[in-house]
């Protein structure tokens, strides 16, 4: 007689660092079926964002404890969009050297936490020790190591000296070399390739159809990274998505090691481009009209709606983050694995649940 | 913003188009007017990189259409916007973010 049983997976499990539930149903040590289950953490953001718009900003960034920069960058353009406000080029290459500093933070994260997942200890904390290099550089830079408070409608609070900027040059020469040894532990590491390769595989047309975003869906060969829309900076950046194949669990981590390499370069480009001028503009009124903006945050597409009525409070903004259209992707990935699979394919997604639920 | 009217009539004709363009769905946003309306907006992204939302209006207590069948990206928003607003879209569960036992009742509603 077949023995079907339900196995409970989080909401609270080692690799998890946040909650998320899955009802996963077995047959022996073969996952069958499952249901996701999310909202432990739902704080109610989007009915809080129905506020000052100029508030909001501190607000946006609290959706977030990785990608904060991200949410208050994708919220101050949809707001210019709707004002008609027109960002300094300075503030905008700002933004976005932050911005990829904060992809090379999330990304080194979770490399690690994957190594976590599969029970690669000193290889965890290799990649948490030389992740501390951009936290403390963003400390520097911004005054916070977490919430950078950087942002706000119509450009940044602070400037890059000439000083804060030899420290980055300083923390990127640091990086590489460190970057170097991950990479080469991810590429050529027996464990991890052998554990990874062929597990928790993401069809192109899955992640097509599925609306999956960001290195998940560009692991699986999707074309489809949104700073090739040339939003902000990243029109007078040289940019081209890096794509895998695979679409396996192996492929999602070599694909974020390589946008750590493209980050730094993008980074260096973006202060080779620094010229003297402002760093914000005044928006003049309150926002009166509607908008959508998308930035591509450390796990996707972020994208933002927005309508304001005139008024110093916002009538509706709506955030859809990367994590939200990443779940979908979550049980065809997991059914016919083995139970044992299941927490390296979630973690190899990148879940970010704070963001989710907002 | 390229916004789109649609109607309850066209609906399916408009949806169909999108999934024969290989339009990309990004998000659904729900707008209650406040007035005993709700705007439902439907988010794509199109091949050449375009970004049209088609909009439907509608009584904020009338029936609307689940996409999930055409737009499978569309799974959770839909349970999101059912459970935020309390509206009636057929075969959408509307639990997603609040507690099973809460008595919070779709807190993003201001029509009456």
């Amino acid at each position: 007689m077949k023995v079907v049983n339900i196995i409970p997976f989080g909401p609270q499990h080692p690799v998890l660092p946040e909650p998320i539930h899955l009802d996963m149903q077995t047959e022996g040590e073969i996952v069958t079926d499952v249901k996701v289950v999310v909202g432990y953490i739902h704080r109610g953001i989007e009915k809080g964002l129905e506020n000052d718009y100029e508030k909001n900003m501190f607000l946006a960034e609290k959706i977030c404890g990785i990608c904060s920069g991200v949410h208050t960058s994708t919220y101050s353009t949809v707001i210019e969009s709707i004002m008609g406000v027109e960002v300094p080029q300075r503030a905008e290459l700002i933004r976005a050297i932050i911005l990829e500093l904060e992809r090379l933070h999330s990304h080194l994260l979770i490399i690690g936490l994957v190594g976590d997942a599969i029970g690669y200890e000193n290889f965890f904390m290799q990649t948490w020790r030389d992740r501390e290099i951009v936290m403390n550089l963003l400390g520097t830079l911004t005054g916070n190591r977490v919430h950078y408070g950087i942002n706000k409608v119509g450009g940044v609070r602070r400037d890059l000296t000439d000083e804060r900027i030899a420290l980055i040059k300083k923390a990127l020469a640091e990086l590489r070399p460190k970057v170097d040894d991950i990479a080469d532990i991810v590429y050529h590491d027996y464990t991890l390739k052998k554990r990874g390769r062929g597990v928790g595989v993401l069809k192109k047309s899955d992640a097509i159809a599925l609306g999956i975003v960001g290195p998940n869906a560009r692991a699986s060969g999707v074309n489809y990274d949104i700073r090739s829309t040339g939003y902000g900076a990243y029109k007078d950046l040289h940019f081209k998505p890096i794509l895998g194949e695979a679409g396996d669990c192996h492929e999602r981590t070599v694909v974020r090691v390589k946008e750590l390499y493209q980050s730094m370069e993008l980074i260096e480009e973006a202060l080779s481009l620094l010229k003297p001028g402002e760093i914000a503009v005044r928006p003049k009124g309150f926002p009166k009209g509607e908008a959508v903006a998308r930035h591509e945050a450390p796990r996707g597409e972020l994208f933002y709606y927005a309508r304001g009525i005139g008024k110093k409070e916002m009538y509706r903004v709506k955030v859809r983050t990367p994590t939200y259209a990443n779940i979908p992707g979550i049980p065809p990935l997991v059914k016919g694995m083995q139970i044992a699979d299941v927490p390296y394919i979630v973690v190899s997604l990148d879940p970010c649940i704070a963001c989710t639920e907002r | 913003m390229n916004v789109v009217p649609i109607t309850w009539e066209n609906f399916d004709a408009e949806m169909d188009k999108k999934v024969k363009e290989n339009a990309r769905l990004i998000c659904i946003s729900g707008l209650d007017t406040g007035e005993g309306t709700m705007e439902v907006n439907y988010h794509f992204v199109v091949n050449n990189g375009d970004l049209v939302t088609l909009r439907l209006t509608r009584g904020i207590d009338e029936e609307f259409k689940s996409v999930v069948d055409k737009f499978p990206a569309a799974v959770l928003v839909e349970k999101e916007l059912v459970e935020m607003y309390g509206i009636n879209m057929k075969g959408v569960d509307g639990h997603l973010l609040l507690a099973a036992d809460s008595n919070i009742y779709a807190p993003q509603r201001r029509s009456p």
